[in-house]
Formats: structure tokens, sequence, C-alpha cells
């Protein structure tokens, strides 16, 4: 008794007996339909987490601060029309002491009402309590800050509130929706030991900052269909006068700003690099169903007799390849929910939610499943077609041998040199030179990709000796909570173990090219700095003139300015004076989009006498606890940054996480790269089995037999290098400009050694390959081959 | 062409050859028990219908197939134990095949292919003289392609005997070709044999062609049925089938 | 004849040779881009650093000797004086005071009063003429009847003494009169209003204050014309030429500075650093919040600027300066950037670059001063050092300058 049809079991043991090159192809398709899927789900999963956990905490729509505000205010600002809700805090830095740490500490302390629960902007408690009101010292940790330095509740720290030293018990360990990415002021990446969050009574804070009955933070939640611009407008018109240096909406709160650029990321990612795997299986499948078909030309013909109608035996091979195509998208499902799992899961180190839902929706399973399915369909359908076509009679007589001309000889000269094995190699690829060009090709994008994967190891390489090393040469920079007059320059340079001094001046503003305007810190610097040293492209030094602004390139360009271009600079502290500058030079830099200008000309636009904020200090490491302590004795320092950790900060974090995608991806070009080789070679061999077996007749070992097909993969290889190079660097400019976001850029640079490797890693797949087909050459049955037809 | 005078060596001697296919639950006999001597400069012909078992006997010669048991020597060597390496060199130095679909590589000119195995034999004929031998001397640059059946299978035999070895083994190589055709190449597979003193062995089921063999050998059922000395060989232009 | 085998070994051995040595060759170590720098001889200038401000090294204040109307002061600040010459203030008196209603009736009721007294003075006046004709009538008869012998002597004495006596009486009645003129003259000057006072300006009853000293106007407190108490200053002046700077040094450095030290000034706004020499160091040391909000103890040092005055004319009286006390100088040290330098172990070392490559090298550092370091040992002049090396620079990695 039947079970199935008859075509179907020849399917099911086709299928079979293709059962390696089926594989091959469905690895490389589960590639691209997995990276497609990982990265959609994770772009689901950060945003289906991240809008949850603002809804639940009411995260605000707009935020300001201010120097010093009354409560009064309060009332206009709630009168703006748009506001819903709005609460008023007192936030501050301070200096924290963590037991056994001894680099420097600081903390955002954030106010929260003594008698009732915050309204907006809510701490979600992991465990513990809120503070209990009346209790003075109560605090909450954020949880990132506390698991750093192993605090639990209960346990007792010491902070620098405002030149006091005192004791705080932690009462409750929390995550907020301010701070899911939370990096120190200024800073790049998080820093979970040297830069927490801790939550303090609202009358203990104001009272310690001399803020009673005023306010120096304000969150407004705003209205359905309220215009955020108008809100934000209206609100810096009244906080001006308190200070206020310019309110912003959601989508510029740091912490917020960063979730949301990793999500954009993630989907050019999630653009790119699936096509290129899918385009290639696309090809693959082509290929491989071209062949096979036409080492079925008799069957084909056979079915046909038979009265097998065009259409069924067209549908008969399309199965094949869904089928086929199947299996890859099946594992592709599973490879990338598993790698979006483990994306997730990465990601949770470093943006800050209670949990991260993953729950990826069946919209990207469907969309790359779709894709995948249609690719490989698209490349079947020349075949299907024309074997469907073919005539009865004619497909099952052996085809005429192919036909080989003058054209295909190689010279005289040529010939003294090649053996005729070599011969036969050369011919080949001579012959049909567009199926050995598009099987380079495909080996060619695997290179490709690795290059791409690799570079990005290179690209981070520069990224930190650029902005770290040659950029910044100062090891400790030390932020001043208020601004002060230059001759602080002076007493830091007498503090122990200081080497070299230099002082810069930040201040908030403003700036405007005709209709384009954007908020920046335009940092004040000395005119012969060395201990923050700019440079342009080509590595020459960008020397700071008196006047005019020194802008980095990706700012310049969201400006559309050009040297000499006047700026409009609304300086949104102290005397808010509004100057023009031109913009001098253009300099630039990886990593996040900075405009310098000479401190003086800072001074004197603002009307003030040399006033700092900020100091690079150069330090001999022998002394540097002893620094440490003077200047947590020292009140008006706020916070100090060591470029030694923010390093390896940035090295752990990006750096490790890196290795993983890099890891990954060389998988990727692996799998693709022996797809293509194996389907190769696996398909010469059926069509040739033949004339190969014929061969081992006449007496040739099956390492020449084997050399005969190796010979015409290692050409095709040999040749894909070069080109898949040359595809790679290529592919860099092209991610590179994909992954430009106002943080990081992602330098095109490949190292030489990057290009070896890639060439190595496929030279490896292709040798593999050549031992697995090695192995089928020596086992071929020579007379099952012999006796069948052409 | 006289008979030998004294009786020559044996070149090629096989004592119950037998070989058993297993096939799921069947087992295919396809020798049962075969012993056969070929000489020195013989042309052998092997008749029998199709599944008789002499293609199965030719693939033992030739060193392409393990008997299941039995004894085969070639110059008193043992081959029928031979791993594979030393049944690739008794084919590459001893043996010549001809097939009945030519089996030339197509992306070879005639010459070429003839010199694919010149290449690595010990003691070869320049591929030249062996495409002259079988009347192709001026086709040496002519790819598969652009010759006929006759010729292509002509290029085969060049092929098989430049590499002057000892033993030629041919299986049904006029079965593709008209009967013309056919004609010229047993003339060419004759004058190997006759010239060269090539051991020539030829299968068909054609008994017509029989007549220009020395010697006979009728299959029937995996068994030699009979064996018979043709006193006179036929030439092959006078044989009819 | 070349056999087959050895063809293809060849041929493949060139393509296979060919792609290995590229591969090969693509992971030579590149050289790490480095920013170089030769370890130069130049002057090295060890210094003692603090901000400090122009003082005039004598100010005089002028201030109203005397209660009166100072008027306005024209001259404004950076004006020049001469001493002696130049008239820098005029005093003149003030107009008196209002009277209130009660004294004003007081006044008028005075006023009255002395009109009163005179009318009575006069009237005793006229008395005592009247009784002087009287007098001196009886003195004629007297002299007459005297000559006729007719009256004694002791009538004429008499007479004599009672017209002496009547005519000394019309002397003090005159003489109360004009008392009496005077008293009323008194009273009505205390109705005087100021109102009345008529202020003229070229014609100036004033007290005419000259400038001490040549120089400049500092300060001018008192522009404009306003009744002023004595002793209250009015304006400034001082020499400009004669500026010191005052600095308040951290005691600890204070130690280290001796008077004569060379001392070079920055930062007053000029294109080039003045120079000068410390003049003296205040012996007693007072307690000052520093800009970073700690409590120091300061001393007070004083430079003098020794370049010409043209040099800068410019500075005024209490601009702020930055002042480089010259503890130690050398006009030929070898010296690096202090971005050069890290700690290798306990000592201090150097990336030197030599031949494109870079090596590990210990150094001795001796002075320091801003961002030079000067190196006693461990280089040579021209050696060329890394600045600021990133992690992937070692001992013996290749470099490149860039």
């Amino acid at each position: 008794m039947r079970l199935l049809h008859p075509l179907d079991a020849k399917l099911a043991r086709d299928l079979w007996r293709l059962r390696a090159q089926a594989l091959a192809i469905a690895l490389i398709i589960a590639s691209g339909v997995g990276v497609l899927c990982s990265s959609l789900a994770v772009v689901d999963a950060l945003l289906e987490t991240a809008t949850l956990f603002y809804e639940r905490q009411r995260f605000g729509d707009v935020f300001g601060n201010v120097t010093r505000a009354p409560r009064h205010l309060l009332t206009r600002i709630g009168d703006i029309p748009g506001v819903q809700v709005l609460e008023a805090r007192v936030v501050k830095h301070a200096t924290v002491e963590v037991e056994g740490f001894d680099d420097p500490v600081i903390a955002a302390l954030v106010s929260i009402p003594e008698d009732r629960a915050p309204v907006l902007n809510r701490p979600w408690l992991r465990r513990g309590t809120l503070p209990a009101p009346g209790q003075v010292d109560g605090a909450v940790l954020s949880e990132a800050f506390a698991d750093g330095h192993d605090l639990a509740v209960g346990d007792t720290l010491h902070a620098l509130i405002n030149g006091r030293r005192r004791a705080l018990r932690v009462t409750g360990i929390a995550l907020s929706p301010e701070y899911v990415y939370t990096i120190a002021p200024g800073g790049l990446l998080p820093d979970d030991r040297r830069f927490g969050v801790i939550w303090m009574g609202e009358e203990v804070l104001a009272a310690a900052f001399d803020l009673d009955g005023a306010f120096n933070d304000v969150s407004l939640v705003l209205a359905h269909g309220a215009d955020v611009d108008t809100v934000v407008h209206r609100l810096d018109a009244l906080l001006e006068p308190y200070g206020g240096t310019g309110a912003i909406a959601r989508e510029d709160q740091p912490s917020n700003w960063f979730v949301m650029n990793e999500i954009r990321q993630l989907r050019s990612m999630a653009g790119i690099l699936p096509t290129i795997f899918l385009v290639v299986a696309a090809f693959l499948t082509n290929m491989v169903l071209a062949r096979l078909i036409a080492t079925e030309r008799s069957e084909v013909g056979l079915l046909k007799a038979f009265g097998y109608g065009n259409v069924t035996v067209a549908w008969h091979y399309a199965k094949l390849v869904l089928m086929l195509a199947g299996a890859g998208v099946v594992l592709g499902w599973l490879f990338g929910w598993w790698l979006g799992r483990y994306s997730t899961v990465l990601y949770a180190d470093m943006f800050r939610f209670p949990t991260l839902y993953y729950h990826p929706g069946l919209q990207p399973f469907v969309l790359a499943g779709a894709v995948s399915l249609g690719a490989a369909l698209a490349g079947a359908l020349g075949a299907a077609r024309r074997a469907a076509r073919l005539p009865p009679a004619e497909a099952m007589r052996p085809p005429a041998p192919a036909v080989y001309r003058r054209a295909g000889r190689l010279s005289a000269a040529a010939r003294h040199w090649f053996d005729q094995l070599t011969r036969i190699v050369l011919r080949q690829l001579l012959r049909w030179p567009v199926r050995a060009l598009l099987t380079s090709t495909g080996v060619a994008a695997a290179v490709a990709v690795l290059v791409m994967s690799l570079q990005w190891l290179d690209a981070l390489e520069l990224m930190v000796d650029s902005f770290f090393f040659d950029q910044q040469r100062h090891d400790v920079m030390v932020s001043l909570v208020e601004d002060r007059p230059a001759s602080v320059r002076y007493e830091i340079a007498r503090l122990p173990g200081v080497l070299a001094v230099e002082a810069h001046r930040t201040v908030p503003a403003r700036l405007r090219n005709r209709h384009l305007s954007r908020r920046e810190a335009v940092i004040g610097v000395p005119g012969d700095g060395e201990l923050e040293v700019l440079k342009d492209a080509t590595g020459a030094r960008v020397p700071i003139p008196p006047d005019g602004l020194v802008m980095s390139r990706t700012l310049a360009d969201r400006l559309r300015l050009s040297r000499g271009d006047p700026v409009v600079v609304e300086v949104l502290e102290g005397s808010r004076p509004v100057i023009v500058v031109p913009v001098a030079a253009i300099f630039d830099t990886w990593i996040g989009t900075p405009v310098f200008i000479h401190r003086e000309a800072l001074d004197r636009a603002l009307g003030d006498p040399p006033t700092v904020d900020t100091l690079l200090l150069d330090v001999d490491p022998d002394h540097i606890l002893e620094l440490f302590d003077a200047l947590e004795a020292t009140p008006v320092v706020g916070a100090v940054t060591l470029r030694r950790a923010s390093v390896d900060n940035f090295d752990d974090t990006i750096a490790e996480n890196m290795l993983v995608f890099v890891t990954i991806y060389v998988s990727f070009a692996c799998t693709l790269a022996m797809g293509v080789v194996y389907n190769s070679m696996r398909i010469a061999l059926s069509e040739r089995g033949r004339e190969l077996a014929t061969l081992r007749v006449l007496g040739f070992t099956g390492g020449e037999v084997s050399y005969v097909l190796l010979g015409e993969a290692a050409l095709m290889v040999l040749v894909a290098l070069p080109i898949g190079c040359v595809l790679g660097a290529a592919l860099v400019e092209l991610m590179s400009a994909n992954f430009e976001t106002e943080l990081f850029r992602v330098p095109p640079v490949v190292a030489p050694s990057t290009y070896g490797m890639a060439m190595l890693v496929v030279l490896a797949s292709a040798v593999l390959c050549g031992v697995l087909v090695h192995r089928r050459v020596e086992r071929l049955d020579l007379i099952r081959v012999l006796k069948t037809r052409e | 062409m006289s008979p030998p005078t004294s009786p020559t060596p044996a070149i090629l001697s096989g004592r119950g050859l037998t070989k058993t296919y297993h096939v799921g639950d069947v087992d295919i006999h396809a020798l049962r028990g075969v012993d056969v001597e070929l000489r020195d400069g013989e042309l052998v012909v092997l008749l029998g219908p199709s599944g008789s078992g002499k293609s199965t006997l030719l693939n033992i010669l030739g060193g392409l197939d393990h008997p299941t048991s039995g004894e085969l020597r070639f110059r008193g060597k043992t081959i029928d134990t031979a791993d594979e390496r030393a049944l690739t060199r008794y084919r590459r130095d001893h043996v010549g095949f001809v097939f009945q679909f030519y089996n030339l590589v197509a992306s070879l000119t005639a010459e070429e292919n003839v010199a694919l195995v010149t290449e690595i034999a010990r003691a070869p004929m320049s591929p030249a003289d062996a495409l002259a031998l079988v009347g192709l001397g001026d086709r040496l640059d002519a790819f598969p392609a652009q010759l006929s059946g006759g010729e292509q299978q002509r290029v085969a035999i060049a092929r098989a005997v430049a590499k002057q070895p000892e033993v030629l083994l041919c299986d049904e190589p006029t079965g593709a070709l008209d009967s013309h055709t056919g004609v010229l190449v047993l003339q060419a597979i004759e004058q190997v044999n006759r010239d060269l003193g090539t051991t020539a062995v030829v299968i068909t089921h054609n008994s017509g062609i029989a007549a220009m063999a020395d010697r006979v050998l009728r299959f029937g059922d995996g068994q030699v049925v009979d064996e018979s000395r043709n006193t006179v060989r036929r030439a092959p232009a006078e044989l009819t089938w | 004849m070349v056999s087959a085998m050895t063809k293809r070994v060849v041929a493949w051995g060139l393509v296979v040779g060919g792609v290995a040595a590229a591969v090969a060759w693509s992971f030579r170590p590149q050289p790490v881009p480095v920013e170089l720098v030769a370890a130069s001889t130049m002057p090295l200038v060890v210094t003692v650093d603090e901000e400090g401000k122009t003082e005039l090294r004598d100010v005089f204040v002028v201030s109203a000797p005397v209660a009166g109307r100072a008027r306005r002061i024209t001259l404004e600040a950076g004006d020049a004086v001469e001493a002696g010459n130049t008239v820098v203030a005029e005093i003149e008196p003030t107009a008196p005071a209002f009277l209130d209603e009660r004294d004003r009736a007081e006044a008028r009721a005075d006023v009255a009063a002395a009109e009163a007294a005179l009318v009575l003075a006069n009237a005793e006046v006229e008395q005592a003429k009247a009784e002087l004709d009287f007098a001196e009538a009886e003195l004629r008869r007297a002299q007459r009847l005297a000559a006729s012998r007719t009256i004694s002597e002791q009538a004429i004495d008499d007479a004599e003494r009672a017209y002496r006596s009547r005519r000394a009486a019309l002397v003090t009645a005159q003489a109360s009169v004009r008392v009496k003129e005077h008293t009323l003259e008194r009273a009505r000057s205390r109705l005087t209003s100021p109102a009345t006072q008529v202020a003229s300006d070229d014609v100036c009853d004033c007290l005419e204050l000259h400038s001490p000293v040549s120089g400049q106007v500092i300060e001018v407190f008192h522009e404009s014309e306003a009744v002023v108490a004595a002793g209250d200053p009015l304006l400034s002046v001082g020499d400009l030429s004669d500026l010191e700077i005052r600095a308040e040094m951290l005691s600890t450095d204070a130690v280290k500075v001796r008077p004569g030290m060379r001392v070079i000034v920055e930062g007053w706004g000029g294109d080039v650093p003045l120079a000068g020499e410390v003049e003296r160091i205040e012996p007693r040391g007072f307690t000052k919040v520093s800009a970073l909000g700690i409590e120091e103890q300061r001393v007070n040092v004083v430079v003098g600027l020794r370049d010409p005055h043209q040099t800068w004319r410019s500075l005024g009286h209490g601009f702020r300066v930055d002042i480089r006390v010259v503890l130690w100088e050398t006009d030929a040290a070898l010296t690096v950037p202090v971005t050069a330098l890290f700690r290798d172990g306990a000592a201090w070392a150097v990336f030197a670059e030599r031949d494109g490559v870079a090596h590990l090298t210990r150094v001795d550092v001796g002075r320091r001063s801003g961002l030079d370091v000067q190196v006693t040992d461990g280089l040579r002049e021209g050696d060329r050092v890394i600045l600021s090396p990133s992690d992937r620079v070692a001992d013996g990695v290749p470099v490149v300058g860039r």
C-alpha cells in the first residue's frame, strides 16, 4: 500500500540524496533569516519593554532644570496649555564614599516627596522600600550601582552632600525610567561602579542645598495631542529667569536617547546583512536546482512521456526547493529566536529595565520566512520552467557532449606548461565563465562578510586610540559644581601628584544656522592646550584660534556649516548673550559632537573674568590616592573622571559584546563560503561523474581525480579572494555610513591583517569542503557511474 | 594470422570467480564460479545475453571490481585481493578500456584525450602515433563534439592502447554504432591486437562478431556455458550482424 | 620531458605561494600611528604662579578739608594731573539751612525785637544827643561865666564833667545803636533763605584743591556738585607709571620666594609677558578662603615691574595679572612634554622611537614647568618620544609618526 504518491517518494529520496548540499543551502538561509528575525525581535523587545516601563513609572515628556526656582512658579508652569501633570524635584550631584573602592564615585541625588510616592519618574523598587517619612538618612540606590558595590538593603554608605559628610542608610534598591541607561554627566557608557543614582527625601536634600521651598528640576507629562515644542518653548520662557538652560523633550533625555539610538542601529543592521545572505541563497538554489534538473533530464522526459503535465513537473521541483528553503527557514527561526534572546540578555546589562520582555511577535518571523522562500523560489523558477518545457523524447536522449571550440583553446605556449588534468580544469572554467564567476562572487560575498565583521574590531581599536589617547591626554578630569575663577588652576596644580593642569569652561548653548539649530555644550579651552588635542582627518593638529568655533565634522554637517560660516550662539547661562561667531576650523572625531572655542573669547562674550568649571590633570600614578583624598575634601569639586577607568569600561562594555557578535558573523561567513564551494563541487561531481569515473578507470588515483574537481574550485576561490576584499571594503563603507549616529561613528578602517584573516578563513573553509568532496570521489562507485548513460 | 606454435603463457588467469550482489533481501549471483585464462596476444570474444555476467567478468578482469570469491592473477600476481592503490596501478599500467559510450573527456581534444593516458604511462607511444594507428592521424585537434560516433570510439581505442597495455578490454564497443562504423572500430581493435600483440577481450551480445576472435566464450546465467575456438579469424569487414 | 606531476606542482606552487605571500604580508605588524616630538634643549623656568593685581604704589586721596559745597569735578579718571598745578576740586561755602515754622516765628520775633531795640537805641541816642547839647550849652555858659569869674571852679568842672559824660553817653548810645543795628542784622540774617543764594559760576569764592602729585586721576568719588563734610574723599590720584603688583601667595609658596627674584608677568592683556622683580614679601600671613573653598594662609608678595613704562602703559590700577616667580631657571635643559611620561614600576619612562620601533626607555626627571619636564638621564637631544602613547604601544612595537 502506498503512503506517498510516487513523485513525493522520489522527492523525499532526492532530498535525502542531496542532504549535504541541502544542509549547506539551508544553513545559509538560516543565517539570513536568523539575523533578520533576531534583530527585529530585539527591536520589538526593547521597544515594548521601554514603552511599558515608561508608562508604568510615568516617565516625563518634558524635563527642565534651573539653578533655583520658587515653588509658586509651579502654578504658572501648570497653566501652560498641554501640561497634564507636573512634578518638581531637587536633583544634585554628590561624591560618594564606598568602602574598599578608591576611585572617585559620584551619584545623582534625586529627591522624592516625603509624604507620598512620586507622581512622575517613579522609581521601581526591586527590593526594600522608599524611606519612611521623617527618616532623614534613608536612601534608595539604583540597582546597577548597588550590584556593582555589593550594597544591600540595610547597608550604610557615606556621601559628601554639599560639603557635609552624611551617612545614608539603604532602604531600597530601584530602577528608574530616567536612568535605564545610566551615564555620568559627560560620560559615554554606563560605569556602574563610578556613577549611580540615589533617591532621598526632598526635605533633606532641599535643606542640604539651600533649596527650601524651591526646586531645581521639573518634569511634565503632557496631554494627548499637545505640541511638545510649544510646551518646551513656554517652559523655557518661565524658567529662564531662574537659570534655566533649556528644557528638553523626552526624545533628548540622555537615557531614552541612547535606547532609541540603539533601536535605530538595530533596524539598520536588520536591513543589510540578511539581504546579502538571502541573495546568495537565491543564487545557490538556482544553481543547485538548475544542475540537478539537468542531471535528471531523462527522469523528466520519462515523467512527461508518462503523461505528467508541465505544471506538475515544475511544481515537483518547486516543492523540492520549498522543502529545502523551508528547512532553512525553520532553522533560521530557531536560531533567530535564540540569538534574539541572547542579545536581549546582553542588553539587559546595559539597559536597566526591571525585566526585558522578549515576546517576539509573529511579524519578523513571517516576514523573514516569506522573503527567504520567495528568494529561493525566484532562484529556482528559471530552472524549473526549463525542465517543464523539455519535450519528452529529447529529454530522454543523452545530450550531445558539450561543445568546445577553438575559442576555448589555450595558446600553444601555455599548452606546454599544463598537463592534461590541468587543462580539463582550465577548459571547464573557460567554457562556462559566467557560472564560474557567479560561484566566485558567492565566495567573494563570504570574504566580504568576514572583512566587514572583523573590521569592527579594527574600528574599535581606532576609536579608542583616537578618542582616549590621541585627543585626550589627561589622566583625570575634575568637574566643579559651579563656575570658579581661573586662578583655581593654580590651586589644583598644588595638589599631590598633579603634574600639569589645564582648565576649560563649558556652557550650554544653542547653535543656530538659519533654520537649523542644536543644543550643545560649547567648551572653552586654552589656545595652547596639550591635555586635549584636536586633530583633523589627516592627523594634523587643529589649533584653537583666538576667535571662532572649532567644530566636529558631524556637528558641522548636521548644521550644514563649512569653514568660515557664521554661527549664532545663544549662550544659555549667565548673562545669556547671543554672539555670532564664524566656524574657524573643523576637526574629526569618532565619538560625540563636541564644539570648542577659545576660553578667553567665551569669557569676553559673557562679560566675565577668566572663569573655569573643568580641570584636566596629568597625574603621577604614585600619588593618585592622595589626590583623590584631596579632591574629596574639596567642596567645590563635583565629579572626578579617570581616563583609565573610561578606557577599561569602554573595552569591557563594548569590546566584549563585539567579540560575541563578530564570532557569530564569522560563522555566518564560513557557512556562506562552505555552502557555495561545497555545492559547486558536489554539483560538478554529479554532473561529471562519468568523466571522473572514466579517469579512475584509466588508472588515475582518487587524488588525481579529485584534483580535477578541486583544482577548478580552487581557482574560483582564489579569484574570489581579491574580489571579496574589494567587496568587503565597499561593504565596510556602506555599514559605516549606515551606523553613523551622533554618539559613535564607526571608522571605515580595515587593517591589512583583517583582509589576510578573511582570506585565510575562507581558504580554510574551502579546504574543508575539498576534503569532504575528496572522500566522495574516493568512494565513487565506478561501475554504477559508468553504466548510466550520459 | 597463424595459430600459436607453442602454448603461450597465460597473462590473466581466473579461478572460481564468483560475484554476488545483495540488493535488499534478494541476492543476485552475477558470476557463479568462472574459470578463465587469457593468453598473450589472444583476441577473445565474450558472448551472451544481457545479465549473463560477461560485463561483471570484464570488470573483475580489469580491476574495477573485487570478486566475492575466487582468485585472479595477472602475470602471476594476485589481483583479487589487491587494495585500491594496487588496482589503480594495475589499471594504469597494464589495462586499456573501451566502453560502449566512448567516455571521452569533452573538454579535451582527441590528441589530449590520448595524452591524458600517455602522460601517466610508463612506456607509452606518442598520442599522434596512437591516433594514426586508428586512422585519425589528421583529427588530432578535434574536440569530441566535432567527431562522429565512430571517430569518438576510435579515439577511445587509441586512448586505451596508447599506453601499450598488456590487456585491452572492450565492453560492447560497437553497441552504439551502425554496422558500417562498427566495422571500422572492430578493424582498429583487430589491428591493435595484430600489430601490437595486445591481448584483447571484446564483450558483445552480437554473435556475428564472434567470428573475428581466436576464442569465443559463451556466457549464460553467470557461468561459462561454452568455449569454442575459431580456426580462422575473419576480418571485421567480412562480418555481418 | 617534465612530468605532469611536476608541472602541476610548479604551477600551483606559484599560485598558492603567491596567495600565501599576500596573506603573510597582510599579517605583518602594522606600525601604530603616533605623535612624535623630539626631546629638545631649551630654557626651562620653574616658577611659582599666582594671580595678582596691579596697584599704584601710592594712591593719594584728595578729600575736602572743610565742609562746604564741592563744585562739580570735571576731571575724569585717567586725566593727567600735575603736582601743585592742576586744580582738581573747588569747594565753596554752603548755603544756609532752612528754618522750620517755629524757628521762623522766633526769628521774626527776634527781628521785631531787634527793630524795637534799635528804635529804642535810636531814641536813646536822640536823648543822649539832647542831653549832650544841653551839657554843651551849659558848658559854654559855664565857660563864658568862667571868663567872667561868675561861676565857681567847681561849677565849671561840673559842667565839663556833665558835658563829657553826656558826650560819652552819646557815644555809648550810638554804640548801642550800632549794636542794635548789628543785632537786627543778625536777626534778619537768620531769616535769609537759601533760595535767595545765588551761585555764580565764574566768580567763585572757593577753596581750590590742587593735585598733590603728578600723574593721573584714578577715581573720582564725588563727581557731581554736592555738599561735602570735612574729610570726605573727593577723588584719588596717582602715578600710573609707578605701579606695583600685589599677589596673595600661599604661605608655603611665599617661603620659597626671595626679594630680587625674577618675575614673569603674564595674562595682563598685552601680547608679550612683562619682566618684573620681587620687591618684598610681607611678613604677616592671613587666612583666606580659596576659589576652591578651602581656607588657606596667604602672604602678600609685592612685585615691581622692570620693563619701561611704555610697554605697559595701558595697565591701570587694580588690573588683573598672572605672575610667575622664577624659582629656578636654566638656559639649556633637555625637555620633553609631560604627556610623554609615564610610570614604569617606580621609575619614570618614555617610549623613544628609533628606526620605526618604540623602545621603552627609563628616564630620570628633574624639574618641571608647566607642560615641560626636564630629563636628566636616559635621553639625548633629538631623541624622539611618543606623546600620550595608547595601549597599543609597547616595547618593540613598530610605530610611525603622523
